[in-house]
């Protein structure tokens, strides 16, 4: 049976983020006034945040995953910002210890009882928002793909890597399906590295989760996107399914103008559930 | 820490809609005032981590804060991130179930439906009191090394067992995490999701367990008492292991593995489990026999294995529950770790040197006189007689042979011989571990370069495909090229044709204007001087009556006399008769101006009807042309599709080509780790096993045969 590895210290795992930081990025995304590179900056930092809690025990936060922000605009590098600059994979505690910064963000919830109230709640930042530059799509999975088959080499035994690409898809050098493959011929004992991505468009089309075919998809780059995307192992199609998002047998990793931070939610760390198995 | 735990559980199930996230969580606990709004914990005090945000404690299922309330009462807030079926009924019938006893391992707990307001929704929560301990596998970090602690908190789990097992209950994920020990060395149970009492009778398992805890064969269908038995064989083999020999904490587990001295792969493969066949093997006879119980377990019993058989007290402690031993206040003095890792309880101190006991009065007479007797002996041999000299010879003789057999006599001897034979195994059973261990690193070498070689490989079977590609790509590009430039060169041709046409046409219409014109002009209204009736009859007779009629005139020399020949419009030369020299030329000179008149009102285009033909003659050959390009690109853009899905298909070949053999390497790679590990481990237990056999060999030092005489000799050894 594959991805069913344990996730543990012993054993970790790793994710590498690819941000795409083109200029591109500054329009607005579809139906929305918020631009394309704040939603994904934002994307990320509550991904980093939502493994941090995943992971949290008793005496803090394990090192279950090591994780690399890589982004890609004028340049293809390390994308966080603080502490961490420069850095590639870093282990999760030390993730968890040190963001850039910490704001504090205002926002009107329902007060639940049929009002709204202003609430300020703190906000690890990892990485900001930036849109410069051409897209190089391929040169961003190449650098993914390096990342990803020395963690194999050193981790055989592990959690597949996962990689997530947050993008508006638009590759300027060159068909990206290619270097996506490359990114998943690399294997561990328990299944090859995975590949998903979160496609934003400027366009408003309908959001798509999970789909598992690219006929409703609007253009081209979305296609290209699901195309280079894995599918769902079984197991996380069963969490998505759990949390009311449909996922069919053949659902892939790919989501169009949605929220992709509920995947931290599809890892499997700890006690299993029922019909798992 | 409560002493008398509640259970309660408000309202019933909820419909099911999706939970919040940990993190979502951890934002609605920045707001206590809000999230616990209209509740007794509103605006209470939540722990928060370095960035000054709730701090979690996250399981699979839920996330758990510390929450305290004004009074100073700290509660554990369980927070849930998985649906699980009929929880409030669940938690229901648990509580009550659990109210019913008096056990200290219980904790106490709310289930709130209206827990928590988490954007607008309400959620429930487990409001638990908060246990002040650390989970199993950190006390153990912390612990092993004391060995006494190890071995009550085995007791204390079996004694655990044994009362959920009393009380009907099954936990269904015994496992370190929700194993809690205290600072006075008591466990608590926590997470009571999965928990079975007699109530829920019937209804499937809402969890099955840690997988380092649990039987493979371990199915939602099993809920019930007997839901812990695997788990409780697995923890408890683990503890007695642990007291037993404390190495075993460094050399069955990675540092950070999230089991105790047994995980998943022991249970799913016990034949080939190392980690079973240490402690199987065991130096220590009861952790041995409580190891192979469980291996026959794993073999044959799996699915529904026997409750648990605790040992007798491990090592004598009375468990008095007054009795420090955990983190407040170790129990007196405790050897420092290095020092327990030395003196392993199955390996006590280096043990007294072995001295003969037994001296037969009779063989020790003998030896002193022989003693006494030989030195005379010798010159008597030398200087006496032959006979002298052998019986000395056949008198030691005979000595020997008494005393080497009442040397193999004596029962230390036996003993050392034995302890000496297994100095000489074990040495040798640590060279073998050496060597072998020395294999594994080679092969694992070896491996590795194989794993090099072949991503090269890979690489470069990468670029073929890429290049053969790229070269396709550039081929097809070319070839669409050479024909649109053929089609670019036709349409060119096309236009110069038509070009051409319309000149020719333009030259026809030019000159047929003339003829016209010219004919127009009639010689015999002309007036050319010298040109009379005669001539101009003459001139009729020949066919030129008109300007139009000839062409030009010229001369040839007949005789004398210069002959004009006029040179027709369709280029028959005729002479007319008396139409000398002077009027030809005159005539001709006529029919110039004429020409030049005429020409200078020539059409200077062709007709519209004419040019209309053309022009739709040549836009027909031209939008043929167009065509015929846009079915190049068109094609072209096909082809290049064609190219692209093909290329994706032989990406998608190899990468399922290079995926399978890197599963290989991968496979390959996990074996040569593990079996380097297990070498490591095997050697240290071998070298360890080897260094003790030498001391228990040592102790026997003094029995040799040398040994034996001085002890006959002189009674002291
Ligand atoms: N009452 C409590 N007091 C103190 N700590 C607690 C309490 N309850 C739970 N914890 C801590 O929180 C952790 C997670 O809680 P719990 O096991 O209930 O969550 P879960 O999601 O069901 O986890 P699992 O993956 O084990 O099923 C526990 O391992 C324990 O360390």
């Amino acid at each position: 049976m594959t991805y069913a590895a344990e996730i543990s210290r012993a054993n970790p795992s790793c994710f590498v983020f690819l941000v795409d930081q083109s200029a591109s990025m500054n329009d607005p995304i579809g139906g929305g006034q918020q631009r394309k590179a704040d939603v994904v900056a934002d994307a990320i930092n509550r991904l980093l945040a939502e493994l941090s809690v995943k992971c949290a025990k008793e005496e803090g936060v394990r090192d279950y995953f090591h994780v690399a922000v890589i982004g890609y605009g004028h340049a293809v590098g390390s994308a966080f910002t603080g502490p961490l600059a420069g850095r590639d994979l870093v282990p999760l505690s030390q993730v968890a210890e040190k963001p850039a910064r910490v704001e504090k963000r205002t926002k009107k919830v329902p007060d639940g009882a049929g009002g709204l109230v202003e609430t300020t709640t703190r906000f690890p930042v990892w990485v900001d928002p930036v849109a410069n530059g051409a897209t190089p799509m391929c040169r961003a999975l190449a650098s993914a793909e390096s990342l990803v088959s020395d963690w194999v080499s050193r981790h055989p035994d592990s959690f597949p890597p996962i990689v997530l690409n947050l993008t508006d898809g638009e590759s300027t050098d060159g068909d990206p399906a290619g270097a996506a493959w490359g990114v998943q011929t690399h294997v561990t004992a328990d299944g090859a590295a995975l590949l998903f991505n979160l496609h934003v468009s400027a366009a408003n089309a309908v959001p798509v989760t999970f789909p598992d075919t690219d006929i409703a998809l609007p253009d081209g780059y979305a296609r290209t996107l699901f195309g280079m995307s894995s599918l769902l192992p079984p197991h996380m199609r069963f969490y998505a399914l759990q949390q009311g998002v449909p996922a069919e047998d053949l659902a892939r990793g790919f989501v169009y103008n949605a929220d992709i931070t509920s995947l931290v939610q599809f890892l499997d760390i700890g006690t299993r559930a029922t019909d798992l198995r | 820490m409560t002493t008398s735990p509640s259970f309660t559980s408000t309202s019933g199930d909820e419909p099911t809609r999706a939970l919040p996230s940990g993190a979502t969580y951890v934002e609605a606990l920045q707001d206590t005032a809000l999230c616990f709004r209209g509740t007794d914990l509103a605006g209470a005090d939540v722990r928060v981590d370095a960035l000054g945000r709730p701090r979690a404690i996250s399981g699979n299922f839920a996330s758990v804060f510390s929450v305290t309330v004004a009074d100073g009462t700290r509660y554990a807030i369980k927070c849930f991130t998985r649906e699980a079926p009929e929880q409030a009924a669940r938690y229901r019938a648990v509580g009550e179930h659990l109210a019913r006893l008096d056990d200290d391992w219980t904790v106490g707990f709310d289930y709130v439906a209206h827990g928590i307001l988490v954007d607008g929704a309400w959620h429930p929560v487990l409001r638990m009191e908060w246990v002040e301990a650390v989970n199993l596998l950190r006390w153990i970090d912390r612990h092993v090394d004391d060995s006494h602690a190890v071995s009550r908190v085995a007791e204390r789990f079996a004694h655990l067992v044994a009362r959920l097992a009393e009380a009907g209950i099954g936990h269904g994920d015994l496992q370190h995490g929700n194993l809690l020990i205290t600072a006075d060395g008591s466990i608590k149970l926590v997470d009571y999701d999965g928990v079975y009492v007699p109530a829920l009778a019937g209804l499937p398992a809402a969890e099955t367990g840690h997988r380092n805890y649990q039987s493979p064969d371990r199915t939602a269908a099993e809920f019930g008492p007997e839901v812990d038995r695997f788990s409780s064989w697995v923890v408890y083999l683990s503890l007695v292991a642990l007291a037993t020999d404390p190495s075993l904490w460094r050399q069955l587990r990675a540092e950070d593995a999230e089991h105790l001295l047994l995980a998943e792969s022991d249970f799913a493969d016990p034949a080939g489990s190392f980690r079973l066949a240490t402690l199987t093997g065991h130096p220590d006879a009861r952790l041995r026999g409580l190891a192979e119980r469980f291996q026959q377990i794993l073999l044959h019993h799996r699915a529904a294995p026997p409750p648990l058989e605790p040992l007798d007290p491990l090592d004598g402690v009375e468990l008095s529950s007054g009795e420090n031993f955990g983190d407040v206040e170790p129990s007196g003095p405790r050897l420092p770790s290095w020092m327990v890792e030395r003196l392993e309880p199955h390996m006590p101190a280096p043990p007294p040197l072995v001295r003969f006991s037994h001296r037969a009065p009779a063989l020790a007479a003998l030896t002193r006189a022989l003693l006494v007797l030989l030195p005379f002996g010798v010159p008597a041999a030398v200087f006496v007689d032959e006979a002298v000299a052998v019986a000395d010879v056949s008198a030691v003789l005979a000595w020997a042979a008494v005393t080497a057999a009442g040397y193999r006599r004596q029962p230390e001897r036996a003993r050392a011989r034995e302890a000496r034979a297994e100095r000489k195994r074990l040495a040798n059973a640590r060279l073998a571990a050496e060597a072998q261990a020395t294999r594994v690193d080679q092969d694992a070498r070896q491996a590795a370069e194989a794993a090099e070689r072949s991503r090269a490989e890979q690489d470069r079977r990468r670029q073929d495909l890429q290049q053969w590609h790229d070269q396709r790509l550039r081929a097809h590009q070319r070839a669409v090229k050479v024909h649109l430039d053929q089609i670019d060169r036709d349409r060119q041709g096309s236009a110069a044709r038509m070009h051409l046409e319309e000149q020719r046409l333009l030259v026809r219409r030019q000159k047929a204007h003339l003829r016209a014109e010219l004919a127009q002009f009639r010689l015999a209204t002309a007036g050319v001087e010298g040109v009379g009736p005669t001539q101009i009859a003459n001139l009729e007779a020949v066919g030129i009556r008109t300007a139009a009629d000839f062409v030009g005139v010229r001369y040839e020399v007949d005789g004398h006399d210069r002959v004009a020949i006029f040179v027709l419009a369709d280029g028959r030369a005729v002479s007319a008769a008396r139409v000398g020299e002077v009027s030809a030329v005159l005539i001709d000179q006529w029919r110039e101006r004429r020409t030049a008149e005429v020409e200078a009102t020539r059409p200077t285009a062709v007709t519209p009807v004419e040019h209309r033909a053309l022009r739709i003659r040549f836009t027909a050959e031209r939008a043929q042309l167009d065509a015929e390009h846009q079915r190049v690109l068109a094609d072209a853009e096909v082809r290049f599709g064609e190219l692209r899905a093909e290329l994706r298909a032989a990406q998608v070949a190899l990468a399922d080509e290079l995926k399978t053999a890197n599963t290989a390497t991968a496979h390959t790679r996990v074996d040569h780790d593990r079996a380097a590990a297990e070498a490591a481990v095997r050697l240290e237990r071998a070298e360890r096993a080897a260094a003790e056999g030498a001391t228990r060999a040592d102790a026997f030092r003094p029995i040799s045969y040398r040994g034996y005489l001085r002890f006959l000799l002189t009674g002291r050894n």
